[in-house]
């Protein structure tokens, strides 16, 4: 009967001993504290890796001569200096800036007109939809050769539609002749992206109330005054998240489409930065020119990012 | 009068519906159509807008003169390895960002934001000075590495906001109960988030399987190219069978294709919620 008293000191002097035998010798909040670091750890030592390494590495490289087999002597920013003053530079800048604005400009238009054609009920409404989005999931690679193949200045086929529609009698060298064939590389590039802004201005579309329009009706206001008052200024926010979205993607991102139609010619006047800065490290060789364009093309692309973040932590804020 | 108006406008709406319809599935169809073809309709011109005449040549000469399969194959291997190695350190970042309060918690995640706006160019050019002294270029691992690089980012990003929309208190009954955190992510949490989940993986599984700039740059023996690299090797031949061609890229198109289909919804949930929230 005595025997059922807990020891009270052995307990305790056992409680110690397994506490003292955990491998981690920390109390349990400080445990609780190191928790959310254990599950950070595996992604950012591996991003430390391979993603902020290199681009520390990059940074490097654009600082030194090119050498051979490795880096040569340090050089500060002449790299840089050589880059800006060089005679292509404006050039490229032009022809980037020309591709990123007419990217945005008519994936805005072609997705907000498709997502307004979606929006409303049909039979098939849900085929058309997918259809719509289906270029989004072919790859570039795959867009590049129909697209070449259809652009194909002998026996391509928009060569002849063009003819018999109509709307011209000589033929046209898309890919060929100088603005051309950035207009033909816009609209392929377009026809990949629109479906991420018809997808996009859905989603927007669905936030505007309904009875907002339905006050208007009763005003007295049509369908386009309806789309100027409501739906537009409904679709603001959608629209400035997308022009940034697609400003990054195509100023810095945009290399396939290019370099597999055109590899920046004719003459030229397809050569966005990016594709310079490839040709010059993997064409010519220059790894501390190409590392500079780089750097230069990824401080230009951080200025938007951070312009995207602050508008959406503003509305996350404001919650609107 | 009003009836007529209607009409016309629903004439109208059609008629423009059909038109943007046909003038985006027109390359698809292109594409297919010319890879049914055989040599003699294919450069005549005028073009038939339907196939003249249908057959499999094209894609039998492919797959047996050149090792597109091996190619596939390649892309598979170093789309899905490297999607999986992302999920599985992304999955528990993500939990991290999305789950605990600490300091440092926002700068922590706008450096994963940050890596994800990076350019690929600004990667591909260090990663392949480091790869050579490192002996990586010209293989699988090279490039399994590299698209891992690029997706990791993405994966942290997706799956925090998956498990942002999924509420803590079930987690935190099964804390209470016992459970260790990691038990907690394993048994509790990604079954809930499967769905999101496997949506992410699609998504960055396509990313690799798309993946050209670095795979062109890095890898150069036949043997070890990749979808992408492959089908790019065909563009500037002597002479450009465009069948073949056009078959193998028909074969390339496909799986993204069907799992795109498959996972839509996901896509489209996703992407409109990160548009409209942010």
């Amino acid at each position: 009967m005595m025997a059922a008293r807990p020891d009270v000191a052995a307990l305790r002097d056992f409680g110690n001993r397994r506490e003292s035998m955990t491998r981690w010798r920390f109390d349990w909040s400080t445990r609780e504290k190191l928790v959310p670091f254990c599950f950070l750890a595996p992604s950012f030592a591996a991003l430390a890796v391979v993603s902020l390494y290199p681009m520390a590495h990059a940074l490097f490289i654009s600082f030194h001569a090119d050498g051979v087999g490795s880096v040569g002597r340090f050089v500060g920013l002449e790299q840089y200096e050589r880059v800006l003053s060089s005679d292509y530079f404006p050039r490229v800048m032009r022809i980037s800036v020309l591709w990123t604005v007419g990217n945005v400009m008519f994936v805005l238009a072609a997705g907000l007109a498709t997502a307004l054609m979606l929006d409303r009920n049909f039979p098939g409404r849900a085929l058309a939809r997918a259809m719509f989005i289906l270029p989004w999931a072919m790859p570039y690679v795959a867009a590049g050769l129909i697209w070449g193949w259809m652009f194909d200045y002998e026996f391509g086929v928009l060569n002849y539609v063009i003819r018999s529609a109509g709307l011209g009698e000589s033929k046209v060298g898309f890919l060929l002749a100088c603005p051309d064939a950035l207009i033909s590389l816009t609209s392929v590039s377009v026809w990949k992206l629109f479906p991420l802004g018809t997808v996009m201005f859905l989603a927007g579309l669905q936030t505007i109330p309904s009875d907002h329009y339905e006050a208007a009706r009763v005003d007295g206001a049509g369908p386009v005054l309806c789309l100027w008052y409501i739906t537009l200024p409904g679709l603001r926010n959608v629209t400035i998240m997308l022009t940034l979205l697609i400003t990054i993607w195509t100023f810095g991102r945009a290399f396939t489409i290019i370099f597999l139609l055109t590899e920046g010619g004719p003459a030229g006047c397809t050569e966005t930065i990016v594709i310079r800065s490839y040709l010059e490290a993997f064409k010519f060789f220059h790894l501390g020119a190409a590392s500079a364009i780089g750097v230069i093309v990824l401080l230009i692309s951080l200025a938007f990012s951070i312009a995207y973040l602050a508008y959406a932590y503003r509305r996350e804020v404001s919650g609107g | 009068m009003r009836t007529v108006k209607r009409l016309t406008w629903e004439a109208l709406f059609y008629a423009a519906l059909l038109l943007l319809l046909a003038s985006v599935v027109f390359p698809f169809f292109w594409m297919v159509k010319t890879s049914i073809e055989t040599g003699h309709t294919l450069f005549s011109y005028p073009p038939h807008l339907l196939p003249a005449t249908a057959s499999m040549e094209g894609y039998r000469t492919v797959l047996e003169q050149t090792p597109v399969g091996l190619w596939l194959w390649n892309s598979f291997i170093v789309a899905s390895v490297s999607t999986l190695l992302a999920l599985i350190a992304g999955v528990s970042g993500a939990y991290g960002l999305s789950r605990f309060r600490y300091r440092g918690k926002r700068t922590l995640a706008l450096v994963i934001l940050t890596t994800q706006m990076m350019p690929p160019l600004v990667l591909i050019i260090p990663i392949y000075t480091i790869f050579i002294q490192l002996g990586l270029t010209d293989s699988l691992f090279g490039l399994i590495l590299g698209n891992f690089a690029f997706s990791l980012p993405v994966v942290i990003w997706m799956m925090k906001s998956v498990f942002d929309s999924i509420p803590f208190e079930i987690e935190e009954a099964a804390r209470i109960d016992g459970a260790s955190w990691l038990c907690v992510l394993t048994r509790v949490t990604v079954p809930i988030a499967l769905t999101g989940l496997i949506a992410t993986g699609i998504f960055t599984f396509l990313a690799g399987w798309d993946e050209f700039m670095l795979a062109r740059t890095i890898v150069t023996s036949t043997s070890k190219w990749v979808g992408t690299v492959g089908l790019a090797s065909f563009i500037g031949a002597y002479v450009t069978p465009w069948d073949q061609i056009l078959a193998a890229a028909t074969i390339f198109t496909l799986p993204p294709v069907l799992l795109f289909l498959a996972v839509q919804k996901y896509f489209i949930a996703g992407l409109g919620a990160g548009g409209v929230k942010g």
